[in-house]
């Protein structure tokens, strides 16, 4: 045999082990400890896991599938608990295939890569309760949101909408109807807009399109309403989108958003590329809009204090897994995970000056080639042997909150830890 | 204008080290000349961190450019002096402005690959850098490029001293960016915009590095960000700016407890803080004007809930307001306040 003979053969070889592997990867749980978990979730201990009691139970008894309670404050809180999840997903998974080119690949002896994007993600979102998923770049969020609207197919698990799994839903007809309930905003107002078309053509697009008015002075109507409801005037509905700032433009994106009535918004950083001022603006809006129209949001932000402004509950996700999921003010006021610690103490404080230089370590790994374990283990201060042997698991602790972590699980995190690592670790 | 109380702000009393006076920048056009800086002045102490913020347009970057002779044309200084040391600065050109810079100035970029070049190990660049600005060997620059690559945080510098800049990862590279600004030893460091482009895990850690690093060099630094937390953690001073124009000075914890103008006030209270629960965030209606738009008075004015008949025509200079100062009638002396301003 040649030596490129053997190289192919090897290739072929690793190829098809590579292949099995993600198929094993992202059709079924995975291997080990992860398995282990994903059985346990599905043999019963449902508490562990709201989304999937909420699947069977959500009519039944949604007041026991209990995300994290939320705490009472000065802003009006909804009761997260109480509301039965208009959206919930089930062990979530999105692999890409990022492998080189076939020839380079096989001259590099390299096998396929997948890149685990969504792995495994789990959560539900009560009807008019925002939901915020948050995490450093990279993390799958917007793969998630992604998922969701259906821009992606999930490589495995279930999007369940208003009780309908999205997937089983066949019809074309009841398809779209499906797709109009829910909508998504964009983090670029500027790339989301058509620029040669007018602003109230742009709002009536999806009006037309699922025909939900056919009357064209009903339309006009119904456009003139929309920027009104944004915080535009009528006269703005024939201008052209370059003729508005970044602030204006993602008004008229969520417009377009709410023109048919949605109930469900998936704001995938809908206001990182604005600055404060403005954020300040859509954020205002986007809460008034909840008020007012009942409207359930999944908000994505790598921004926590705007996710502590917006969110009932929150998830924090760290390559590509839910590692710490609670209701909004419990998270903030007492993060378990730690790498949930590790971004709090990251944000810049309006107090807390001249914070230890070693507060944060390292950054997010290559997410084709994670750590073993726990994939947060070469950034973790608790971090053991047993962090870099066993990917740990969602568990729920006595407040509800569900953590991904042995420290926390074996008591190993004392609250002095705690406190160590959100403000001076040396 | 001259602006005599600006100084009493320093951290020392000698001559600062950068002294911005009265600079003033513009865009000449066909159609009349857009003015993007306009009346602006401040001084750097050495070793002092001085915080630049502001919304996008505000002219932050432009500012820096100046300073460090960057301006893009037709973008030019029409007015003003930029004084380095005592020195005026402004004028240089050429080699002069080229020596200046990277030996006295250095600027760090928010993207760390305007400062790198991809087709030299990091170790080349910062052994060249040295070479141009300082009296030394290559040998003894490869020896203290290694200590840099090491004081900055760089893991195994033995080894990637000889990697090229795509090796790195963006947190690492802007590691490497700052060992190559410190590299000559400079007396004050543009730092416009340096941890935008980098995760909130980064940014803590390139931050702090970049603090602790200036205190221990005693390098002045111009920080330039759009990020109020940024500038309380780091800065000692901070200037406010709105279009074009400084509109807020003062100490870091005075500006961030007590702003003064209400630009600065709409500002604080746009921005969501982890500690504080509110229904709703202070909302400043409205967006930066254009160059080409700029409102007559005081440009805060359209957007200002206290703005009254003598900020739409005169436009206010800083002015003593508690422990800042601030470019706003509120703060005039009260017998010039008596014709109908606000109280
Ligand atoms: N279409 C794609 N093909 C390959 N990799 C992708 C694709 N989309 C996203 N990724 C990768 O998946 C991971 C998650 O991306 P993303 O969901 O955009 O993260 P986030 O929104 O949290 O920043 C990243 O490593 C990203 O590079
Ligand atoms: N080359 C140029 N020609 C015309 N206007 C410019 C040019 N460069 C910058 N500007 C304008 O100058 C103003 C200040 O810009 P800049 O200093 O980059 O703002 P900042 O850094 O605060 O966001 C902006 O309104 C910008 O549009
Ligand atoms: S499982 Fe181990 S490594 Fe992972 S976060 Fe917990 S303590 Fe750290
Ligand atoms: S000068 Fe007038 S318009 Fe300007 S900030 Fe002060 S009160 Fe407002
Ligand atoms: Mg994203
Ligand atoms: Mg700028």
């Amino acid at each position: 045999m040649s030596i490129i003979e053997r190289a192919l053969a090897k290739a072929k070889q690793e190829d098809r082990a590579a292949v099995e592997q993600a198929e094993g990867l992202v059709h079924r749980p995975q291997a080990g400890q992860d398995a282990q978990g994903a059985v346990a979730e599905r043999t019963g201990d449902v508490a562990d896991h709201p989304a999937v009691a909420a699947a069977v139970e959500a009519e039944i008894e949604p007041a026991a599938l209990a995300p994290a309670p939320a705490a009472a404050g000065a802003r009006r809180v909804r009761d997260a608990r109480a509301a039965a999840p208009l959206l919930y997903v089930e062990d979530l998974r999105c692999a890409f295939d990022v492998s080189r080119p076939w020839l380079e690949r096989v001259l590099a002896r390299e096998p396929r890569r997948w890149l685990r994007a969504v792995d495994g993600v789990s959560f539900a979102i009560g009807r008019g309760c925002t939901f915020a998923l948050v995490g450093e770049s990279g993390c799958g969020k917007s793969t998630v949101a992604r998922l969701i609207v259906g821009l992606h197919e999930p490589s495995a698990g279930r999007i369940v909408f208003d009780g309908r799994d999205v997937a089983e839903v066949r019809g074309s007809a009841e398809r779209q109807q499906l797709r109009s309930r829910f909508q998504m905003i964009f983090q670029d107002p500027y790339a989301s807009l058509n620029p040669r078309w007018r602003v109230e053509r742009i709002i009536a697009e999806p009006i037309r399109v699922f025909g939900l008015e056919r009357d064209e002075a009903a339309i006009r109507a119904r456009v003139a309403a929309l920027l009104g409801q944004v915080g535009l005037s009528p006269a703005d509905g024939a201008k052209y989108p370059h003729e508005f700032s970044g602030g204006q433009r993602q008004r008229i994106c969520i417009a377009r958003a709410l023109a048919n009535r949605p109930e469900f918004l998936v704001c995938d950083e809908p206001t990182s590329a604005l600055d404060v001022s403005v954020q300040a603006q859509i954020l205002n809006l986007m809460r008034d809009l909840q008020d007012e129209l009942g409207l359930t949001f999944l908000f994505i932000s790598h921004d926590l204090a705007v996710v502590r402004h917006m969110a009932d509950e929150v998830g924090v996700m760290y390559l590509g897994r839910i590692v710490e999921i609670a209701a909004s003010r419990a998270l903030f006021e007492r993060p378990r995970h730690p790498y949930t610690r590790m971004l709090l103490a990251a944000i810049p404080d309006f107090s807390r000056r001249g914070r230890g230089d070693d507060a944060v370590r390292g950054e997010v790994p290559n997410p084709i080639t994670p750590p073993s374990g726990c994939s947060f283990h070469p950034r973790c201060p608790l971090a053991d042997a047993r962090c870099r042997g066993e990917a740990p698991v969602l568990r729920e602790l006595d407040d509800g909150r569900r953590v991904a972590c042995h420290a926390v699980e074996e008591g190993r995190d004392t609250i002095e830890a705690g406190a160590e690592i959100c403000t001076e670790v040396s | 204008m001259n602006v005599p109380h600006i100084d009493r702000m320093n951290a020392g009393g000698d001559l600062p080290l950068l002294s911005v006076r009265n600079l003033r920048v513009e865009f000449p056009r066909r159609r009349g000349t857009l003015v993007a800086l306009d009346d602006v002045s401040f001084d750097i102490a050495r070793g002092e961190v001085l915080g630049v913020v502001g919304e996008s347009g505000a002219g932050k970057s432009l500012t820096g450019a100046a300073i460090i002779g960057l301006l893009e044309p037709p973008g030019r200084i029409a007015g003003g002096d930029i004084l380095l040391d005592g020195e005026a600065i402004h004028a240089l050109r050429g080699e002069a402005m080229r020596r200046l810079r990277g030996r006295r100035i250095a600027m760090i970029f928010q993207d760390p690959l305007t400062s790198l070049n991809p087709l030299y190990t990091v170790g080349e660049q910062l052994v060249e850098t040295m070479l141009t600005h300082l009296d030394l060997t290559p040998a003894a620059a490869r020896e203290r490029a290694l200590a840099l690559l090491d004081e900055v945080g760089i893991p195994a510098p033995a080894q990637r001293i000889d990697h090229y800049p795509h090796q790195f990862s963006g947190g690492m590279r802007q590691r490497v960016v700052i060992a190559l600004a410190l590299c000559a030893e400079p007396e004050l460091i543009i730092a416009d915009e340096p941890t935008t482009a980098l995760d909130v895990s980064v940014q803590a850690q390139i931050i702090a590095l970049l603090r602790r690093l200036c205190r221990q060099h005693r390098t002045a630094v111009m920080l330039i960000t759009h990020d109020m937390g940024v500038i309380a953690e780091t800065a000692d001073r901070v200037a406010v700016m709105y279009a074009g124009r400084v509109v807020e000075i003062g100490p870091v914890a005075e500006v961030v407890r007590a702003p003064a103008h209400p630009y600065t006030r709409g500002l604080m209270g746009a921005i969501p803080v982890l500690g504080a629960e509110v229904e709703r965030l202070v909302q400043i209606d409205g967006a930066m004007p254009r160059l080409d738009a700029i409102p007559s008075g005081c440009a805060f004015h359209p957007r200002c809930t206290e703005a009254s008949a003598r900020c739409r025509v005169e436009r206010p200079e800083l002015l003593p307001a508690g422990a800042t100062r601030a470019a706003c009638w509120l703060y005039a002396p009260a017998r010039e306040n008596t014709d109908g301003g606000p109280q």
